[in-house]
């Protein structure tokens, strides 16, 4: 029972964070595997069935935009931070660290 | 990339119409990437059951497609009943039985004059209610269990199951006890029930029959110590029914299968009841022939299957070997 609490709430937790890093991570042009498999390498690994997804969501708001293009003979869609994408995760950035200093400060008390 | 084409039209069938085309191109070229990207580390080409063991960790089709901006509605009672793949369905069967209800109602009160009452038509919606949710839940009970069976279930790829085989071996073991032991027990085919006898036609076909009985019972001892022969079920069953049936064609052109002892001969009563088992038996393995012509048919494209199957497997060891 503990062990499902855990992950209800590590998953809320992380629910967040995983827009800001996949919007910081398409600051360079990924396509859906490259981009898991970056994050991955840096040690956020994230299912695949909430990437791609995501990244659907993040583009029909605007923070995204993708192009299919043609690589190793086969077509792929890359994704990459849009204009205004680039504003909001600069603000969502400032936030994030907002919270991070608050939570750190929380937690020494 | 069988298996992926199979996993990716599971997954289109529950995709919004208008954007299947794109999400499914996408997530094959996810896919692919990362089946590349596995035989780049192997530095070998996947097997299939390599292909199965990353689909299968991407998930249920249903679910996958689920969270591609399907709406979530669902019908939950403590958990999920019916899942969001289903729900529009149930929503436009339970409309349809909702209205179909009504109007026989309205139907039976306006031109046969019974009597409309409104617990009359809420039992019956009620009724209606319970039904189909029932059998949606079943519905999504096996939506959710037989995905794996569906995209992965390659008859090629899989050995023969060793319970089939034995089961087999048990029904084909009595049937050719039963076949064996006619001549000296004919009352095993037409009982104790005096005065018929089985005619002398059958005596060219028990060998052959018998010959028959007994491939099946080697097929399955064979399966049952060789699992991964899984050719070999196809194959045998398509010579079995190809020699049933040419075996068959010569019976029924043999009539009649059963006579009248002499002293049961005399009397008319007798001879048209021989006359009916005759026509019995004439039907029955009229019967047995469309069947057997049916599984031979199956057989033949499984058979074909496992050719293919080989063939490309052949193909792709001399390619690997070539360095192509």
């Amino acid at each position: 029972m503990n062990t499902d609490r855990f992950e209800a709430l590590r998953l809320e937790l992380r629910r967040g964070c995983l827009s800001l890093a996949v919007l910081a991570q398409l600051r360079v042009e990924h396509y859906g595997y490259t981009l898991r498999k970056a994050l991955s390498d840096q040690g956020l690994d994230i299912d695949e069935n909430t990437l791609y997804p995501l990244l659907r969501r993040l583009e029909k708001q605007g923070l995204l935009t993708s192009e299919w293009r043609e690589e190793n003979k086969r077509k792929k869609r890359f994704y990459r931070l849009s204009t205004e994408g680039e504003g909001t995760f600069g603000q969502l950035l400032d936030e994030w660290q907002k919270i991070n200093q608050a939570l750190d400060r929380i937690i020494e008390e | 990339m069988k298996l992926l084409k199979q996993y990716l039209k599971a997954v289109k069938m529950y995709l919004p119409r208008e954007q299947r085309k794109d999400i499914i191109n996408e997530l094959e070229e996810n896919l692919l990437a990362e089946m590349e990207d596995r035989e780049e580390a192997l530095d070998r080409p996947l097997t299939e059951l390599e292909q199965e063991t990353i689909l299968r960790k991407h998930g249920n089709p249903m679910e996958v497609a689920a969270r591609y901006g399907i709406p979530h509605r669902s019908v939950s009672f403590g958990r999920q009943l019916i899942g969001p793949a289903l729900y529009p369905w149930y929503i436009l069967v339970l409309w349809l039985h909702f209205g179909l209800a009504i109007l026989i109602h309205l139907f039976l009160a306006v031109f046969k004059d019974l009597p409309w009452s409104i617990i009359g038509v809420l039992f019956t919606l009620f009724i209606q209610f319970g039904s189909v949710t029932l059998v949606f839940v079943i519905l999504d009970i096996y939506h959710r269990y037989s995905w794996q069976f569906k995209c992965f279930y390659v008859e090629y790829l899989h050995p023969v199951s060793r319970g089939r085989s034995a089961v087999g071996l048990i029904f084909w073991g009595i049937y050719s006890f039963w076949w064996a032991a006619i001549p000296s027990f004919p009352s095993l085919v037409l009982g104790t029930s005096g005065g018929l006898i089985l005619a002398p036609v059958w005596n060219s076909f028990y060998w052959p029959f018998l010959l028959l009985l007994l491939a099946g019972v080697v097929q399955r001892t064979t399966n049952l110590i060789r699992p991964d022969w899984n050719w070999l079920p196809p194959v045998m069953r398509l010579l079995i029914n190809l020699a049933g049936l040419c075996l068959l064609f010569f019976v029924l052109k043999g009539g009649p299968y059963v006579l009248l002892t002499d002293t049961a001969s005399l009397t008319q009563a007798a001879q048209d009841s021989a006359s009916r088992i005759s026509e019995f038996i004439f039907a029955s393995l009229l019967c047995f022939g469309v069947y057997w012509l049916i599984n031979s048919a199956f057989s033949a494209w499984h058979c074909i299957r496992h050719l293919r199957y080989r063939l490309y497997r052949r193909r792709e060891s001399i390619n690997s070997i070539e360095g192509v």
